[in-house]
């Protein structure tokens, strides 16, 4: 695996299930803004999960236009606690 | 500093940049109101003798974000099938567009509607309607983000 710095990260959404809208980003920010290097993190909702990255154009695939559409951005490092670290992936890092 | 209402009210910083190069982003004033909408669907399953569906399942979402507004000139600049990225800010009660707020990110966002009317004794309004699309069919257009330093 190419490991490179944090690009990614998933939370399953059951870890922050309790807390209101403005509290789950406010949790969401202090656990991983810094961990990922960046001033703001973007959130998208993704069925049971976030997916958290510092760019809200970030996707989880390669876009449709890429001739690597389809396939992984990141490759991921489950941390076990419902928790997955996303890595620029090496088809990532050659784009 | 104040604490957080955890109550929201108005809105703010409301922009559409177009994903053109050199396109300068639109900045919506008079906004009146802003509905985001994930848009999940859902497909239902019956069969054989079913009287009630037996599975049900979000099988697809089409997000929107609606802008009410009363800036008829920058409306005047989304013209129906324009591309970019569409935010706002949906301000904290208590302190505004400072700590508590919360601001909606849309991507891919495509002007769908731009209708505008205006009443005998009543403000122009218009009410424009962005369809996110995701860029490789998986992610969510839509994100959300706050401000770093607040409480």
């Amino acid at each position: 695996m190419n490991r490179t710095s944090l690009r990614a990260v998933r939370v399953a959404s059951s870890l922050v299930a309790a807390l209101d809208s403005r509290a789950r980003l406010k949790r969401l920010h202090e656990e991983f803004a810094s961990l990922l290097g960046v001033e703001r993190i973007y959130v998208r909702q993704q069925g049971s999960e976030y997916f958290v990255t510092g760019d809200p154009n970030d996707t989880l695939l390669h876009q449709a236009h890429s001739p690597l559409s389809g396939r992984p951005r990141y490759d991921w490092d489950d941390q076990g606690n419902g928790i997955l670290h996303g890595y620029s992936s090496i088809s990532e890092s050659a784009e | 500093m104040p604490s957080l209402s955890k109550r929201y009210m108005n809105w703010t910083n409301v922009v559409f940049t177009p994903a053109v190069v050199g396109a300068t982003e639109i900045q919506f004033s008079g906004v009146t109101s802003v509905q985001i909408d994930p848009g999940g669907s859902l497909a239902k399953f019956s069969g054989d003798g079913d009287r009630y569906p037996t599975l049900i399942i979000n099988d697809f979402n089409e997000p929107t974000m609606t802008v009410h507004t009363a800036d008829l000139s920058a409306l005047r600049q989304c013209s129906v099938g324009a591309v970019g990225t569409i935010q706002a800010t949906l301000m904290d009660a208590r302190n505004g567009s400072g700590a508590g707020a919360i601001t909606y990110v849309m991507t891919n966002a495509v002007v769908a509607t731009n209708p505008l009317k205006g009443g005998h004794r009543q403000f122009g309004e218009s009410t424009i309607t962005f369809h996110g699309y995701s860029a490789d069919g998986t992610t969510n257009p839509l994100t959300s983000t706050i401000v770093g330093d607040t409480p």
